[in-house]
């Protein structure tokens, strides 16, 4: 190997809070080599991105920061630049792209003058109109379409995934040596986030730019990364080629990683034999949730939505951001109150149902939120939240009191002596097992999950579906399981159904679903997910979807897919495609053309 | 209406609630929350105490005119030789008076404004807003004016007319507290277990909203406080009682010969506020953790 | 900007408007005793009083009266002031420049001054400077305005004889030309000091407060990832948004400093609104007061509309929702 481009030694970063000294990266040595990918993976708090600020001279100044070690940039120290020397390699040696494209852009400046002050600070003797023009090159080159067009939006005129391209065009307009990537697909779905990497990828290719990719999923290094260093608690625990680490991974934390990550190249273990018969526990009949939307419409959140679910059993509930699953979920507990259409519960209607009567089925369907900061309440004792259906119930007393509240805390593996504390003093995982505990106070038979585990670590995430898995064993629970996840998804689920602007495209066992999958938009989701095998690299094809999801207060006409389908014929646009099982397929989905594709060896009739 | 309450209010209204717990500890902590909890204290306790703490009657002659500060009155006289601590002492308690009783009507009519818009929404929720705005860019100065200048001086009407005008910040944030508070999912979790929409208000909504309502009553006090004073240094206070404003508007004409009569008063309006905006301030901080 | 947002700003104003001119209404029939003493004054004779009767539609239903009421204060009738019995727009008309010219000196140099400060106290974060700037600016935040004047004529005007203790001119000053325009600086300002130094106070702070939450943010970050200097960092990026703050409260700021003005001029003798308000408060010669409070009360809801429009300029999220 040549001399590295970065090198990294020995590097220190504590932070300091009034009152204290927090350790945010303990020793970090990285290396990285011209025209070398290196990904840092790492879970949330393991300092993998404190560790890139730092290198590039981004961290606050002193007292509140202190940074020790040397960072050497071709050579050059960069700790010990001055200012200027640090602006100066900046945008130019330099390109970074950070997480949130939503936050990361100025909200008041035109997006094409924000690429172009990064062509401009680096070349003074250009007019702005020349930088102008270079950065409408920079948008196009990654993929946005007509940026002359655009040249008066501001950021909140597009959308995420455009935003994360213009960041990508300011990153590389000075054609930099090293590109830093902190987390620069982890806002986005699956299918834009496929998009990104593809133009990542090509734009490194481009520029031959060393790359450093900071990540948590294991899937986007696999794809990306030559070396992977592998970071807990600010120090790296493992560095390895990336195949040799994702072969045979040494460090205990590395193994924690791979195992506990849900994946799709993997056969899943068998969902436990419910006993028969199944009865039916939870239906919904054409169920339909539009609400206004000041100043644009009518959103079409949810529309005509039809599933069940049977005794002891887990939906899988499937879709990207704004396609109606949260929404629909809502519905079902009357958060939200429907359009049209039913919800019955063990056949009776929810939906009609009022005052007492309303109670007393609520009693048999519970909730699990996404956010678990958010959903326990910050001025009440775990003991007091996990008690509380109990009591707006009327049943503290006759169901056992103190006695059953610890019985509960007990189920989800919490101490029950730490029922008089405050949320404040739990972490996310144990939060959500709180949030488990309160839901399953009055023995409710369904469980409606929301994204429970999208907010938590890998490895805490691996915890909270074991237990969700056990306790569905042992209560005999029926799971809404609703995810953006796909592998998280394909785990826990015995049927699957896929949502797509409202309504559900495709639905059927989860085999059915994952192996055999007829949907185009299926295929699509399930091609664009990253596979965690370096080895494969390459040997899968995507199924690219261009586009995003058209606004749901102006769905398409006839098919919704079809803007972004590469199917679409004529009558796509005429016909609303009905869901039901048609000639080759074995389950029911929404497209008048569907056919089965295995997209883990990837091919199809693509354009 | 002033800066800073104004713009506590909008950091307090976009903060979003939770991650709250053990506040006002956190708050009291800090060496500004620690000096205005102090302050405050203080004031409350020589306004209560007032009859107990001054030597003299306020309104009493007792010594020479205009008397420098001495051990026998440490802040000096006036010009018919009343004691000026004995006259500041007897201002706290006339500045408590308005301060609480203001308070009290800025409480209930704020957040009762403020739960009933952020609560029932809707056509409600639109009126009630566009007449807290009205509220709001009604200049409280000038209507206290017009009021003494219709109805005559009294502190009835002061606190009467300074209540109604004052509470406009307060039913905003409490307002966004509850929208923030409704969509939040321990009150939907509340909800799906069937709670009533009572037991929400009392038992997840107001809690939680609470906080950043009395982060924000310190400061609009401390606007109060100072209106009260200038009303009282133009001459336009209860005539009955002893104010701060009223003592310093004595001092104007002898600011040649008797500086003290113009500081001490002055201070006092002085610490009072500054007690009061740096409690708020610091409770504001320790809400929407910035800085 | 978009033009229908400014429509739409504009068409706010009249119902604030209305309600203030209704609010006014009602305090003249609330007050005790005949309300045509609250336009009139006391000293008119019958004839007047009938004619004022007639013109305010007196004996005609409430909610005419309001109408007429209504119509004449939008044509600037604002009823007769008791003492001086002229038209109370005529009397306020002649205090008004001085007032006008003693806010808007402090309007601009705590508004300039101010952001000043609390920039250069937002980029020493927490050093020296900025535990300083921040202990004044508390301090000056919460003295009361007739101290803050008090003290300077203290010190600055009897101690130190820098400036005139009272009034806008000297007897014996030139009454015209550049020496007329020196002299009224001179005499404008320890009042425009004591005026403006609670509002740099608060401005300060707020801008002090509104660039540090803007300095965190993560398109900062983006910036100075991009090689952008410091101090465009600050001036171009962090700055236009970090005054939104400053901006929002400029509307109430106005209410504040006018009241604080007539203060500040009973301790300076300056001959504006001040004294004018307080002989009417004094004479209980309502009219005036009433007519100095809708005048003030318009300017504000006038400079909240102003305020509006300028935070729509600067944050277009505004404009295009």
């Amino acid at each position: 190997m040549s001399r590295p481009l970065l090198s990294v030694r020995g590097l220190v970063v504590e932070f300091r809070p009034r009152g204290g000294v927090v350790r945010a990266v303990d020793g970090v040595d990285l290396e990285v080599a011209t025209g070398e990918t290196l990904g840092v993976v790492g879970e949330s708090g393991s300092g993998k991105t404190v560790t890139m600020l730092a290198t590039l001279g981004l961290l606050p100044p002193p007292p509140y920061c202190t940074v020790t070690g040397e960072v050497l940039l071709s050579g050059r120290n960069v700790l010990a630049m001055s200012r200027r020397e640090l602006r100066d390699i900046r945008g130019r040696e330099v390109g970074m792209v950070f997480q949130d494209p939503m936050t990361s852009l100025h909200p008041s400046l035109r997006v094409v003058d924000q690429v172009a002050e990064a062509i401009l600070v680096h070349d003074r003797r250009l007019s702005r109109a020349q930088a102008r023009t270079r950065a409408l090159e920079q948008l196009e080159r990654v993929g946005v379409a007509h940026p002359a067009r655009r040249l008066r939006d501001y950021p909140h005129q597009w959308s995420g995934g455009m935003r994360q391209r213009a960041m990508l065009a300011m990153a590389i307009s000075n054609a930099p040596a090293l590109l830093v990537a902190d987390e620069p697909t982890t806002a986005l779905d699956v299918t834009i986030q496929a998009q990104i990497l593809d133009v990542l990828r090509t734009a490194r290719d481009e520029l031959g730019a060393s790359t450093v990719l900071i990540t948590h999923d294991l899937g986007v290094v696999a794809e990306l990364a030559d070396r992977v260093s592998v970071m807990q608690a600010g120090r790296v625990v493992e560095a390895a080629g990336v195949r040799q680490l994702f072969a045979a991974p040494e460090h205990r934390h590395t193994v924690t990683l791979l195992t506990a990550l849900p994946r799709l190249d993997r056969p899943v273990p068998a969902r436990p034999v419910a006993p028969l018969p199944r009865p039916e526990v939870l239906r919904t009949e054409d169920l339909v949730t539009h609400y206004p939307s000041p100043g644009r419409g009518v959103v079409h959140a949810v529309d005509g939505v039809s599933l069940t679910l049977a005794a002891g059993q887990t939906l899988g509930l499937v879709g990207e951001s704004g396609c109606g699953k949260s929404t629909l979920a809502r519905t079902v507990l009357r958060l939200v109150e429907p359009t049209s259409g039913r919800v019955l519960l063990r056949g009776e209607d929810l939906t009609a149902a009022t005052g007492r009567r309303l109670r007393r089925l609520r009693r048999s369907l519970s909730m699990v939120f996404q956010d678990p900061y958010a959903s326990l309440n910050p001025r009440m004792t775990i003991g007091e939240i996990v008690a509380q259906p109990l009591r707006i119930a009327g049943c503290y007393r006759s169901s056992g009191g103190q006695a059953r509240v610890a019985e509960l805390l007990d189920l989800v593996g919490l101490d029950p002596h730490t029922s008089g504390r405050l949320p404040a003093e739990f972490s996310g995982g144990q939060r959500q097992r709180i949030a488990i505990a309160r839901a399953l106070a009055l023995n409710p038979g369904v469980l409606v999950l929301d994204e429970p585990v999208s907010s938590l670590d890998v490895s805490i995430q691996a915890q909270v579906m074991t237990l969700l898995d056990r306790l569905q064993r042992e209560l005999g629970l029926a799971y809404l399981f609703i995810a953006h996840d796909l592998a998280l998804v394909r785990q826990i689920s015995d049927r699957v159904a896929v949502m797509y602007l409202g309504v559900i495209v495709e639905t059927g066992t989860r085999e059915q679903v994952y192996e055999r999958p007829v949907h185009p938009y299926t295929q699509s989701l399930l091609s664009a997910v990253p596979a965690p095998d370096p080895a494969r690299r390459g040997a899968r094809k995507r199924i690219p979807l261009t586009g995003e999801v058209p606004d749901p207060v102006a769905p398409p006409a006839g098919c919704r897919f079809r803007t972004r389908c590469w199917k679409a014929r004529d009558d796509c646009s005429q016909v609303v495609p009905e869901l039901v099982v048609r000639n080759g397929t074995d389950h029911p989905s929404a497209c008048l053309y569907p056919e089965r594709l295995d997209v883990q060896t990837a091919v199809g009739k693509l354009r | 209406m002033s800066a800073t309450a104004e713009l506590a209010a909008v950091r307090l209204a976009a903060t979003p609630p939770g991650r709250r717990a053990r506040l006002f500890a956190r708050a009291i902590r800090t060496p500004g929350g620690l000096v205005g909890i102090v302050t405050v204290l203080a004031w409350i306790l020589v306004g209560v105490a007032a009859p107990l703490l001054a030597p003299y009657d306020p309104f009493a002659i007792e010594g020479p005119a205009l008397a420098a500060p001495s051990a026998a009155y440490p802040f000096g006289t006036d010009d018919l030789g009343r004691d000026l601590l004995s006259g500041v002492i007897w201002g706290a308690r006339t500045s408590l008076i308005v301060a609480a009783g203001v308070a009290v009507l800025v409480v209930v009519i704020g957040s009762a404004v403020g739960l009933l818009s952020g609560y029932r929404g809707g056509w409600v929720d639109d009126a009630l807003m566009r007449s807290t705005e009205a509220f709001q860019v009604l200049p409280r100065f000038f209507l206290a004016l017009v009021v003494i200048a219709f109805f005559g001086p009294g502190l009835d009407k002061l606190v009467l007319v300074l209540g109604v005008t004052s509470w406009p910040l307060l039913a905003r944030v409490v307002r966004a507290e509850v929208l923030a508070l409704r969509s939040r999912e321990f009150v939907e979790a509340a909800r799906v277990q069937g709670a009533t929409w009572n037991r929400i208000l009392l038992r997840e909504i107001l809690p939680n909203a609470l906080p950043p309502a009395i982060a924000l009553l310190g400061l609009v006090v401390a606007q109060v406080i100072l209106i009260e004073a200038s009303l009282g240094f133009l001459g336009l206070g209860d005539p009955n009682v002893t104010s701060w404003g009223a003592l310093a508007s004595e001092a104007q004409r002898f600011l040649r010969v008797a500086w003290w009569l113009s500081l001490f008063p002055g201070l006092a309006i002085l610490l009072a506020v500054l007690g009061l905006n740096l409690l708020g301030d610091a409770v504001t901080d320790a809400l929407s953790g910035r800085r | 900007m978009t033009r229908r947002y400014v429509l739409r700003r504009l068409a706010q104003v009249i119902p604030t408007t209305a309600a203030i001119l209704v609010l006014g209404f009602l305090l003249i029939h609330l007050a005790p005793g005949d309300p045509v003493l609250a336009l009139a004054g006391q000293n008119g004779d019958a004839e007047y009083y009938a004619f004022v009767r007639e013109k305010f539609g007196l004996d005609e239903s409430l909610p005419s009266q309001l109408a007429t009421y209504a119509g004449n204060v939008v044509r600037g009738d604002l009823g007769t002031s008791y003492v001086q019995g002229r038209p109370v727009s005529q009397v306020i008309g002649e205090r008004l420049p001085a007032t006008l010219l003693l806010t808007s000196t402090a309007l601009v140099v705590s508004t300039a001054v101010g952001i000043g400060v609390g920039v250069f106290a937002a980029t020493r974060r927490r050093r020296w400077p900025d535990v300083t700037v921040s202990l004044t600016t508390l301090t000056l935040y919460a003295a009361p305005v007739f101290l803050l004047g008090q003290l300077a004529i203290l010190l600055l005007a009897l101690r130190l004889g820098w400036f005139p203790v009272q009034g806008m001119t000297d007897a014996d000053g030139p009454a015209t030309g550049i020496g007329h325009v020196l002299d009224v600086a001179h005499h404008l300002a320890l009042p425009a000091l004591a005026l403006a130094s609670q509002e740099i106070a608060a401005v300060a702070r707020l801008s002090r407060i509104g660039l540090l939450d803007e300095l965190a943010r993560d398109h900062i970050r983006t910036a100075r990832a991009k090689g952008v200097s410091e101090r465009a960092v600050v001036l171009r990026h962090a700055l236009r948004r970090a005054l939104l703050p400053v901006v929002t409260v400029l509307g109430g700021r106005v209410g504040h400093l006018v009241a604080g003005a007539i203060v500040v001029e009973v301790v300076f003798g300056w001959p504006g609104l001040g004294r004018l308000l307080v002989t009417a408060m004094q004479n209980r010669d309502a009219p005036i007061v009433l007519g100095v409070f809708l005048l003030v009360a318009v300017t504000v809801v006038v400079a909240n509309l102003l305020t509006d429009l300028v935070y729509a300029f600067l944050d277009p999220r505004v404009r295009y929702r």
